[in-house]
């Protein structure tokens, strides 16, 4: 290779490289750019927002649109709902999904091929096809409007953490819980004390995913929550928007925005390799 | 003896699957029947009123008599805002080939932002897309008018405006939330694909461009499929994006026409039928994928 074709491809590869990082540039800042909206929004003035033409940074930043995103947001009680939600989705939900991963990989579960494939099957149905007799059972024992209807199925485990379950607990060694049962452990002492601890990187996985499910989740509680001491913090944000169709509490909203997102940035950032591996795993293995 | 342990083990197997199946009794199989049952009577929930069994609410439902916005356009605009998914996938495709490219710097940084969107709240999102294309203090047409690209202000997501920029609009917001996930699938796949084709492809003298069309696009197929599968199922179940961002009857989705008719106006024998539809799709996408995939996944 001469010289002169060795500097011109090297100034091809410098030229794609240049091109390349422009486009995912781009793309980067088009992803950024509403969040940076979110914020820069939420430190300006009703009246600021309305102004037309809009200023893109305030005027004069202050945090009373944060005070307000709790005084008329009512974002403090929304939290408190979510937070409650939380408890009961990260505790039972994983614990009683683990509990029948357990039994459908290392128990003696009759038809367990069938069962999984029939447990499975739930995930076929949309939830909007069960949506309306669902509601009717939540009417007919009047827990329309509080937070039963989104704790009490939680007591029940969720097909698709069961499934995930199985897949990783058959890379658990059976050897173990057969020198567990020679040496006399219950079947629940062998699920806390030996199938729990093992799992607990999936454990871990489900439940972070589960967290960050339950704060963001919207459809549901739509349904259910209706009254300002019940809704979540989600809902609270749509609280103002309802009542009145205008721009001038946006600033407000746009604080609620930031404050109910933040929780997630942090958890996305520091267990980010749990999004994207459960994601990768789901897709690789179809 | 032993089989008296066998049959402990069974019962005990059995006490702890059970939650799971009663969870799966009282949620999924008894509402699903509940649902098709409403829709062959025709149950309106705030009349008490029920039919005879027919099929007539299917054929209304078809008809598109009764309702301003009828099922089918229901569906047509459920389908149109799903042409999100191929150009989610083909931008993601070709992000993720860029970004694992050898000796390319920042592609974890890349694929952590683009993910983004995923993860924080889409109340929160939706809030702030309703306010950037507000019609006359939206950034977006600020910034298109300044660049002297539209001279009037764009009514995008109002219901004078048409159909066309309110579905605009949320096919933008779904490509621009969703294509984080694409390039957290495709990445994975690419790092996966063994460095020997390309080095065989290298000393072949094949180009790039021809090695990610030989090599990198037909190992992904499996990928490619799964997804598409997956954001076909979500994006028949749409529902949010209507109700709080642009919520015209060029957007209504088949999920909001369940909700509008159900919760909105106890027509629960609408409604489910819809919903029986629906769950009808998604349940015939499912088996596809379970039948294809097994053709599908390359040997490990």
């Amino acid at each position: 290779m001469t010289n002169a074709i060795k500097i011109r491809s090297k100034s091809r590869y410098v030229f794609a490289r240049v091109i390349i990082y422009i486009v995912l540039g781009i793309a980067a800042i088009t992803t950024i750019f509403p969040y940076v909206w979110m914020v820069l929004a939420s430190f300006k003035t009703g009246l600021e927002i309305t102004t037309y033409p809009e200023q893109i940074f305030p005027r004069s930043p202050g945090f009373d649109a944060y005070v307000d995103a709790f005084r008329k947001l009512n974002l403090g009680v929304g939290i408190k709902n979510t937070l409650i939600l939380e408890v009961f989705a990260i505790t039972f939900s994983p614990l009683v999904s683990a509990l029948g991963a357990f039994s459908f990989a290392k128990l003696e579960l009759p038809f367990k091929r069938t069962l999984l494939l029939i447990l499975l099957s739930s995930m076929m149905i949309p939830y909007a096809a069960l949506m309306l007799p669902q509601y009717q059972i939540w009417q007919s024992i009047q827990l329309v409007d509080t937070l039963g209807p989104l704790i009490i199925p939680s007591f029940f485990g969720s097909a698709l953490m069961t499934f995930f379950f199985v897949q990783y607990m058959q890379g658990v060694p059976n050897e173990l819980f057969e020198a567990a049962k020679l040496d006399g452990a219950g079947y629940v002492r062998q699920f806390f004390g030996i199938c729990l601890p093992l799992i607990k990187p999936a454990l871990t996985a489900q439940i972070v995913l589960t967290f960050v499910g339950t704060w963001n989740d919207y459809f549901v509680p739509s349904i259910y929550l209706t009254g300002m001491e019940s809704k979540t913090v989600q809902l609270q944000l749509l609280s103002l928007q309802q009542q009145q169709n205008n721009l001038m509490d946006m600033n407000i909203v746009m604080a609620g925005s930031v404050l109910s997102s933040i929780p997630m940035l942090f958890i996305y950032i520091f267990c980010q390799r749990f999004f994207v591996e459960s994601l990768a795993i789901s897709g690789i293995k179809g | 003896m032993k089989s008296k342990l066998k049959m402990r083990e069974r019962a005990v197997a059995i006490g702890f699957v059970a939650p799971l199946f009663i969870g799966f009794a009282i949620f999924t199989v008894i509402p699903f029947i509940v649902a098709v049952i409403y829709s062959l009577v025709d149950y309106m929930a705030l009349q008490g009123k029920i039919s005879p069994i027919s099929f007539d609410v299917y054929i209304s439902l078809f008809r598109g008599d009764l309702v301003a916005v009828g099922f089918g356009q229901a569906i047509i605009n459920t389908l149109i805002i799903m042409l999100s998914i191929p150009i989610n996938l083909l931008l993601g495709l070709l992000f993720s080939a860029l970004i694992t490219q050898k000796n390319f710097r920042g592609g974890t940084f890349f694929r952590v932002v683009l993910y983004l969107p995923a993860v924080t709240g889409a109340v929160a999102i939706t809030l702030v897309w309703k306010l950037m294309f507000n019609e006359t203090q939206g950034i977006v047409n600020i910034v298109l008018k300044n660049l002297g690209i539209i001279e009037e202000n764009i009514n995008w997501l109002g219901i004078s405006s048409g159909s066309t920029y309110p579905r605009a609009v949320l096919i933008l917001k779904n490509v621009w939330g969703g294509i984080g996930g694409v390039i957290i699938l495709y990445v994975a796949g690419i790092l996966n694909i063994p460095g020997t084709y390309y080095e065989a492809a290298d000393i072949d003298g094949a180009s790039k461009v021809r090695q990610f069309i030989s090599i990198t696009v037909p190992m992904l197929t499996p990928i490619t499929f799964y997804h598409l599968i997956v954001s076909i199922i979500g994006g028949l179940q749409a529902f949010m994006d209507t109700q709080l961002l642009a919520n015209t009857s060029a957007t209504q989705t088949i999920v909001y026409f369940i909700y509008d008719h159900g919760i909105n106006n106890y027509r629960y024998g609408y409604a489910s039928a819809a919903s029986v539809v629906l769950a009808t799709a998604v349940m015939i996408i499912t088996v596809i994928q379970f039948k294809l995939s097994d053709k599908w996944v390359y040997a490990e």
